[in-house]
C-alpha cells in the first residue's frame, strides 16, 4: 500500500475516532443535527485537504457541491418562479380570476431555449435570446445613462466651495479638487484611441497612480473578505464540532 | 543565496500553516479589542433609525452561502434593528442560493422580538431576472412577488392589506445584501433612480470599494462593508454577535499577512543590494 | 431559411429593444403596464435560461461518463447528488426547513461546502501577497502602502493604535479610490450603452451564437 493511501486511511480513522468520542461523551447530539455537524466537518476538512495536495476526498467534495448546488437551483427556480408565474397562473389562478394567457409567449420562448441541445435545431433558440437580450438592452440604456453617467458626472462637476459663509477655509474643497483631478486623469488613461504622448502621457500616469490607490484599497478589502470566510469555517470546526472555543 | 532570499521561495504550505495558526489561536484566546464604527456604517444605522415605526423595509438577499460569513451577520443584525424599531420587513432575493439562509435568520430575529409572519414580516423567496424583477417591483410589487415562501397570496396577508403596498414607490427603504451581480448596483440603476426609494446595502469585502461613488452621490446612503462593517453595526445596535467574534482572528491574520509582505520586500531589497554590490 | 435564422431574431431584438427604450420616456399608464408585463416575461425566461444552463452542465457530466474520460466517477457523484437532491426537493415541495431532508442537505452539506470552497482562497491570497507583492516600482509601492493602511483600518487594531489610520483609510476610500472607481463606472457605462445600441441595431450579433 502506498504511503499516501496509508496516511489517508489514518486520517479517516482519526476523524472517525474523534466523532465517536464526541457523540459518546454527549458533546455532539446523537440525532440528525449531530450527524449533520459531523458530515459538515468532514466535508470542510475534505476541501481543506486540497491545501496539502489534490486528492480524491477533495474531488469528491467538489463534485458533490456542484451536484447539490445544481439541484438546489432547480428547486428554487421551479417553486419560486416557474410554478407561481407559469403553472399556477395557467392552471390554478386565484379564485375569481381567469387563467393568464399572457404567460404563454414567455413560456414559448423559454421552451425554445431547450432547442440548444439539438444541434440541427439549435438556431431556434436564437429567437429567445434575441427577445431577452433585446429587452435587456432597451432596459439598460436609459437607466445606465441616468445612474452611471449623468449622476456621476453631475457629482464630479459641482461648484467647489473654498470658503464657508463665515469665511473659514473649507479643507474638503481640496479633497473635491483631488477627486475631480482623479476622475479626469483616469478617464484620460482609459482613452486608448489616441497615443499617450507628451502632456497626455503625464496625465495618464497620474491616472495610473489613482488606479493603484484603488487597487491597493481593493486588495486590503479583499484580504478582509477572504479571511472572514476562513474564520467562519474555523469557528464552525472549533465551536460547533469540537466545542473547544471560549465564547 | 542569503536566508532572506531563500525565504522568498519558501513552500507555500508553510505560509498556509501560519495563516491557519493566525486564525485558530485568536479564536480560542480572545483579544477583545474595542470596535469603532466607521462613518458609512453609522449612516446605514441612521437610515434605519430615521424611519417611523410601522414603516416597511424591503430586504433583498443577493448572495450565496459562499459569502455567508460576511453577509449573514449583517443580515441578522439588520433584521434585529428593524424589529427593535417596529419596522415591517419584506424579504426576497435576486440570487436563489441565499434565500433559505436569510429566511432562517429572519425567523430567528422575529422570534426574539415576538414578530408574526404575515403581519410583521414576510419572505417572498427568489425571483429570477434581476433587472426585470426590479422594474416589475417598481410597477406592481405584489404582482411581481405574488406569493410568500409558504405559498400564500401576498394580497391576502395583513402586512400588504394594512400598508397598501402597490410598488417600490410605497417602500421608503430598500436594503440589498450583495455578493456580486445582481446586487446593490442593479438596485440603484434599475430601481432607486427610477422609483425614488432610499437605498442602503451590505456587501462583501471584494465589492465594498466599488460602491464609494454611489455613497458620494447619495444614491447609496450607507454601506456595511465586509465583516468589519457587520461588526461595527452589531456594536451600534448593541447586539455583538458572530461578526464581533471574528474581529480578533481577523486582526491577527491581517498582521501576519502584513509581516509576510514586509519580509518579502526586505528580501527583495536585500537581493537588489547584493546584485548592485556584485556589479 | 436565412429569414428564420438571422433576420427574424434581429428583428425581435430591434422591436423589443426599441419598445423598452421608448416606454421609459412615456409617462403614461399604458407604458407602465407594458413595462410590468415585459418584466414578467423576462423573469420567466430567466428561470428557463437558468435551467438550460444547468442542463448544459449536466450534459457535460453525462458525456464524461459515457466516454469514460479520466475522473468520470466524480461526474457520477455529481449526477447522483443532483438527482437525489432534486427528488428530495420535490418531496419537500421546495421547503428547506430543518425538519426536511432537503433542508438538512442544504444546512449540513451545501452551505458548508460552498462556504469552505470560497474560504480556501484566504490561504492563496496570503501566499500570493508574500510572493508577488513587491515594491518594484513607484506604482507598486503606492499599491502596497495603500493596501497595508486599508488592511490595518479594516480591523479594530488600526483605530486602537491611532485614529490617524482609520482617518487616512477613510480619506483614501472616499477621495482617490472613489475618483478612480467613478471613472471606471463612466467608462463601463459608455461601453454598456454602446454595446446595447449595437445589439438593438443588429450590429452586434455574438448573442446569436455563430453559424449563419
Amino acid at each position: 500500500m502506498r504511503g499516501s493511501t496509508i496516511a489517508a486511511l489514518c486520517i479517516v480513522a482519526l476523524f472517525a475516532v474523534v466523532n465517536i468520542y464526541l457523540v459518546a461523551a454527549g458533546v455532539l447530539p446523537a440525532d440528525s443535527q449531530g450527524l449533520g455537524i459531523i458530515i459538515a466537518a468532514g466535508l470542510t476538512l475534505a476541501i481543506y485537504s486540497f491545501l496539502y495536495k489534490d486528492n480524491p476526498f477533495y474531488r469528491f467534495a467538489e463534485h458533490l457541491y456542484v451536484g447539490i448546488g445544481m439541484g438546489y437551483i432547480i428547486i428554487r427556480s421551479y417553486y419560486d418562479v416557474i410554478k407561481p408565474k407559469v403553472i399556477d397562473a395557467l392552471f390554478s389562478p386565484p379564485v375569481g380570476e381567469s387563467p393568464s394567457l399572457l404567460v404563454i409567449p414567455p413560456l414559448f420562448f423559454g421552451i425554445l431555449l431547450f432547442s440548444r441541445f439539438f444541434p440541427r435545431q439549435a438556431w431556434i433558440s436564437r429567437w429567445s435570446f434575441a427577445f431577452f437580450v433585446g429587452m435587456g438592452s432597451g432596459l439598460a440604456i436609459p437607466r445606465t445613462v441616468k445612474s452611471l453617467i449623468m449622476r456621476q458626472v453631475e457629482a464630479t462637476i459641482r461648484p467647489v466651495q473654498f470658503f464657508s459663509p463665515i469665511g473659514d477655509f473649507n479643507w474638503m474643497a481640496l479633497a473635491t479638487i483631488i477627486a475631480i483631478i482623479g476622475v479626469f486623469c483616469v478617464l484620460v488613461y482609459f482613452f486608448f484611441s489616441i497615443e499617450h504622448r507628451g502632456p497626455l502621457r503625464n496625465i495618464s500616469k497620474v491616472g495610473v497612480w489613482f488606479l493603484m490607490i484603488a487597487f491597493g484599497a481593493a486588495f486590503g478589502y479583499t484580504v478582509m473578505g477572504r479571511i472572514s470566510l476562513l474564520i467562519e469555517r474555523v469557528q464552525f470546526l472549533l465551536t460547533d464540532w469540537l466545542h473547544i472555543t471560549m465564547r | 543565496m542569503s536566508v532572506l532570499e531563500k525565504m522568498m521561495n519558501i513552500d507555500r504550505r508553510i505560509i498556509f500553516v501560519f495563516v491557519a495558526a493566525a486564525i485558530v489561536i485568536p479564536s480560542i484566546v480572545r483579544l477583545n479589542l474595542p470596535i469603532k464604527p466607521s462613518p458609512m456604517v453609522v449612516a446605514y444605522y441612521k437610515a434605519i433609525e430615521s424611519l417611523p415605526a410601522g414603516s416597511v423595509v424591503l430586504v433583498s438577499s443577493d448572495y450565496d452561502p459562499g459569502s455567508k460569513a460576511e453577509l449573514l451577520p449583517m443580515t441578522l443584525a439588520t433584521f434585529r434593528h428593524c424589529f427593535s424599531r417596529d419596522l415591517k420587513v419584506i424579504g426576497m432575493g435576486l440570487w436563489p442560493q441565499g434565500i433559505d439562509l436569510t429566511y432562517e435568520v429572519l425567523r430567528q430575529a422575529a422570534k426574539e422580538y415576538g414578530k408574526k409572519e404575515g403581519e410583521d414580516f414576510v419572505m417572498c423567496g427568489y425571483k429570477a431576472g434581476a433587472a426585470f424583477v426590479i422594474v416589475g417591483l417598481g410597477q406592481d410589487l405584489p404582482g411581481t412577488l405574488e406569493k410568500d415562501v409558504r405559498g400564500r397570496d401576498l394580497k391576502s396577508l395583513p402586512l400588504f392589506r394594512k400598508h397598501k403596498i402597490r410598488s417600490l414607490r410605497d417602500i421608503p427603504l430598500v436594503v440589498s445584501m450583495s455578493a456580486g451581480n445582481p446586487g446593490i448596483d442593479t438596485w440603484i440603476v434599475y430601481g432607486r433612480d427610477q422609483f425614488g426609494f432610499r437605498m442602503i446595502g451590505g456587501c462583501t469585502g471584494v465589492m465594498a470599494p466599488d460602491f464609494y461613488p454611489y455613497l458620494n452621490t447619495g444614491q447609496l446612503e450607507g454601506l456595511l462593508g465586509a465583516a468589519k462593517g457587520a461588526a461595527d453595526y452589531e456594536t451600534l445596535i448593541k447586539r455583538p454577535g458572530l461578526a464581533c467574534r471574528m474581529m480578533d482572528p481577523q486582526t491577527v491574520a491581517h498582521l501576519v499577512i502584513i509581516v509576510f509582505i514586509v519580509i518579502g520586500n526586505i528580501a527583495l531589497l536585500s537581493s537588489i543590494i547584493r546584485r548592485r554590490r556584485k556589479a | 431559411m436565412i429569414f428564420w435564422k438571422r433576420t427574424l431574431p434581429l428583428a425581435i431584438a430591434f422591436c423589443f429593444g426599441v419598445l423598452m427604450l421608448v416606454i421609459y420616456f412615456v409617462p403614461h399608464q399604458i407604458s407602465r403596464t407594458i413595462e410590468d408585463q415585459m418584466s414578467r416575461w423576462g423573469q420567466i425566461i430567466s428561470a428557463f435560461a437558468l435551467v438550460v444552463g444547468l442542463a448544459s452542465l449536466l450534459n457535460m457530466h453525462i458525456t464524461r461518463i459515457r466516454r469514460r474520460v479520466a475522473g468520470w466517477g466524480y461526474s457520477a457523484v455529481t449526477i447522483t447528488a443532483l438527482v437525489v437532491y432534486t427528488v428530495l426537493g420535490f418531496i419537500s415541495a421546495g421547503s428547506a426547513k430543518s425538519d426536511t431532508l432537503f433542508g438538512w442537505g442544504y444546512n449540513w452539506v451545501y452551505v458548508p461546502l460552498m462556504s469552505t470552497m470560497f474560504s480556501v482562497l484566504a490561504f492563496f491570497i496570503a501566499s500570493a501577497a508574500y510572493r508577488a507583492f513587491r515594491a518594484r516600482s513607484v506604482e507598486a509601492s503606492i499599491l502596497l502602502v495603500v493596501a497595508v493602511v486599508v488592511m490595518l483600518e479594516r480591523v479594530p487594531l488600526g483605530a486602537y493604535i491611532t485614529d490617524a489610520i482609520p482617518q487616512t483609510a477613510q480619506f483614501i476610500m472616499q477621495i482617490p479610490n472613489m475618483a478612480a472607481r467613478r471613472a471606471i463606472f463612466i467608462g463601463i457605462a459608455l461601453g454598456v450603452v454602446a454595446t446595447s445600441l449595437r445589439i438593438i441595431l443588429g450590429i452586434e450579433r455574438a448573442y446569436l451564437g455563430g453559424g449563419d
